[in-house]
């Protein structure tokens, strides 16, 4: 099984679903993760995207659920192994890359700290105005691919996004290692100009994504 | 045109065909040969109660 | 790799499609109508229904193409802010996510989903640098129905808050509940553009739907039922042309006639020595030999007829026998009589001869026979027979045998869809 960036030490076996730690030390098993449940997303490992003049490559996936349904975080990183999260749901995709500055915001101390954060909550970064609209406990259904994080069937943890007039997007997490913010906007697949997607039986590739 | 009414074209002719040959060979259901209806309680009065 | 994934529904054990899998969150059974949670690998049952789907105006599961790309009808919803209600359509591309189609008296409008959300609130607001003006106050819409899936937990009674903006024919429509604000931007789309788009339904194999009412509205009808109602159409213009077809092969395979008539006098309470009445020649291989006996009026006697056809090449003699019988009489129930004056008798498969036609009778009185005086002046009472013998007439019970057996196919096919639409 071959293991990439050293930058993602957990890595899902795609034979028998094993989470593998690799660091220095080598490589442990973490333990066993679910088979992911069939979707049709058109993202699948190896898609390309293009926003603006970045090049990201998908590397992983891990399903999370909610009590209102699930949806995907796809790891995408970029040639210089910049980690950024495609979510995907509802056929909207939202892609961020990492922003711990703005954890520094007197707003979300409270939440760094282990407290809760009202609907509503607006926070202001920069220029832009963004209210918390997606407030969710969240739950791993399982993963694939290389990962930055141990994704074991039921890791939870808590998942608040934070949203402006113009489709940008502050996504906050916190599990039991601690609190970590995203920044970035909601695409579609034509803007992502994503490449190598998957071809759904069916279906019809989109002559703009081809 | 569905199979089923091929399926039904197929019948009517059929059909058509037995209705041809009993015709030819002056077949019926309904003729009355040899039952004789006084033999079979017919006659000798109403039936009608 | 399929595109849908294939599901049983907790409830009533079908088979059910999830067609956005992996997205879909709720799905109401097909075929129960249950409400059933999609969004974990195992199906949970929410809530338990019985009801036959709704009838909507596009079929779950249509595809047709809309703005170049291809839509497939996933989720139904029948909506209603309690003065008027109208259907909505969720539509899904693997490719390009979810939009909608709405149906509100005869017309329809394509909706998109927001990721920017407009600036402003209540009566005017601005969105990508053009403004909006609100219609109405909010107004409370509920789902009254709802089939298929839907990429949120959405059930029949839900209710949200729903604002319309205008700018022209352009609608911006606010829905919110009680966590989540929703933007959908609607245009509008002609009838004739759906119809072209959603038009040929899908015939799914062993699975009916009944036909869905309100596609009239956009100006056309799905082709399945078309197709279907085409079809019967033509088996009962199939089964007329074999009836009229078969009645002139038969009136022609019957013939030539041949007649001889003649009477004969029975006087009641006796029998009559058999009467060659005359002779009829049968010239096919085999025809029918219709004999038809006509008495004058009577009331509660009966006349037994024997006939005899003697082949005068062998001697060889067919019978047959008819039965003349009329009663009257009053009970409890008032007057009533039973009976007929005439009868006609069939002898099949008479072959090719000429025959003499022999009558005996015999005529009795009911309850009991007469009683005989030999009066001068009133003589016996006797009853007199008319018969009439001939060949070439064809057998009508066989033509309504068939034309029971050429309708009864296309009749069923129209009974089980007239109870299947009540």
């Amino acid at each position: 099984m071959p293991v990439r960036g050293a930058a993602l030490p957990y890595a899902t076996c795609p034979y028998c679903q094993t989470l593998i730690l690799h660091d220095a030390r080598g490589v442990e098993e973490v333990g066993k993760v679910a088979v992911l449940p069939f979707d049709v997303s058109p993202i699948q490992l190896g898609t390309v995207l293009r926003p603006g003049d970045q090049r990201l490559t998908v590397v992983g996936r891990v399903r999370w659920a909610w009590s209102g349904g699930s949806w995907n975080e796809w790891l995408a990183q970029a040639d210089d192994g910049t980690p950024c999260w495609l979510g995907e749901a509802a056929g909207l995709y939202m892609l961020t890359v990492e922003a711990q500055q703005w954890l520094d915001l007197p707003e979300l101390r409270d939440f760094v700290a282990g407290g809760p954060i009202a609907p509503g909550l607006a926070v202001q970064l920069g220029a832009r105005r963004l209210v918390a609209s997606d407030i969710k406990e969240v739950e791993c259904l399982g993963s694939e691919g290389d990962l930055p994080l141990p994704t074991q069937v039921g890791t939870r943890m808590a998942s608040i996004d934070f949203r402006g007039t113009e489709g940008e997007v502050l996504s906050l997490q916190r599990d039991g290692r601690g609190a970590s913010a995203w920044f970035g906007a909601s695409w579609d697949l034509a803007g992502l100009r994503a490449t190598n997607l998957r071809a759904i039986a069916g279906w019809t590739l989109p002559k703009d994504l081809q | 045109m569905t199979s089923r009414l091929i399926v039904f074209a197929l019948w009517c002719a059929a059909l058509l065909i037995g209705s041809v040959y009993s015709t030819y060979h002056a077949y019926s259901f309904y003729s009355d040969d040899a039952d004789r209806p006084s033999a079979s309680g017919a006659g000798g009065g109403p039936r009608h109660k | 790799m399929t595109a849908a994934r294939a599901i049983t529904c907790p409830a009533c054990g079908g088979t059910i499609e999830v067609r956005a899998a992996g997205f879909s969150v709720n799905l109401a059974c097909v075929h129960c109508g249950s409400l059933l949670d999609v969004s974990r690998p195992e199906v949970v049952l929410i809530e338990r229904h019985a009801e036959a789907a709704r009838a909507y105006a596009l079929p779950l599961g249509t595809r047709g193409v809309l703005y170049g790309d291809e839509w497939a009808v996933v989720g139904a919803t029948l909506r209603s802010d309690g003065e008027a209600s109208w259907q909505e359509f969720l539509l899904f591309n693997p490719y390009r996510g979810y939009r909608w189609l709405v149906l509100f008296e005869g017309d329809w409008q394509f909706g998109t989903p927001l990721t920017d959300r407009p600036q402003g609130d209540g009566v005017r607001i601005v969105w990508r640098g053009e403004g909006y003006a609100a219609v109405s106050d909010p107004t409370v819409t509920t789902n009254q129905a709802v089939a298929g899936e839907f990429y949120w937990r959405l059930a029949a009674g839900d209710t949200a808050q729903c604002t319309l903006f205008e700018r022209g024919d352009e609608v911006l429509s606010r829905e919110c509940t009680a966590d989540e604000e929703n933007w959908t931007h609607l245009v509008p789309l002609p009838g004739a553009l759906i119809a072209e788009a959603f038009g040929p339904a899908p015939t799914q194999p062993g699975r009916r739907r009944s036909a869905p009412q309100g596609f009239s509205a956009a100006g056309a009808k799905p082709q399945r039922e078309t197709g279907d109602r085409d079809d019967l159409v033509w088996m009962f213009g199939l089964a007329t042309i074999t009836a009229i077809v078969a009645l002139f092969a038969m009136v022609l395979l019957a013939g030539p006639v041949s007649v001889v008539t003649g009477r004969i006098q029975v006087p009641v309470g006796s029998r009559t020595q058999p009467e060659r009445i005359g002779t009829i020649t049968v010239t096919r291989p085999y025809q029918f030999v219709t004999i038809t006996a006509d008495t004058d009026n009577f009331h509660n006697r009966w006349v037994d007829l024997d006939y005899s056809l003697v082949d005068r090449a062998t001697q060889q003699s067919t019978d047959a026998y008819g039965l003349v019988e009329y009663y009257t009489g009053t009970d409890s129930d008032g007057a009533w009589s039973e009976g007929s004056h005439r009868t006609e008798t069939m002898i099949s498969r008479v072959p090719r001869g000429t025959y003499d036609v022999y009558v005996g009778a015999e005529a009795h009185g009911w309850p009991s026979d007469p009683v005989q005086t030999p009066d001068a002046w009133y003589g016996t009472e006797t009853i007199s027979v008319k018969i009439d013998a001939r060949t070439g007439a064809m057998s009508w019970g066989m033509w309504v045998t068939l034309l029971l057996g050429l309708l009864a196919w296309p009749g069923l096919i129209l009974w089980w869809r007239n109870r299947e639409d009540d």
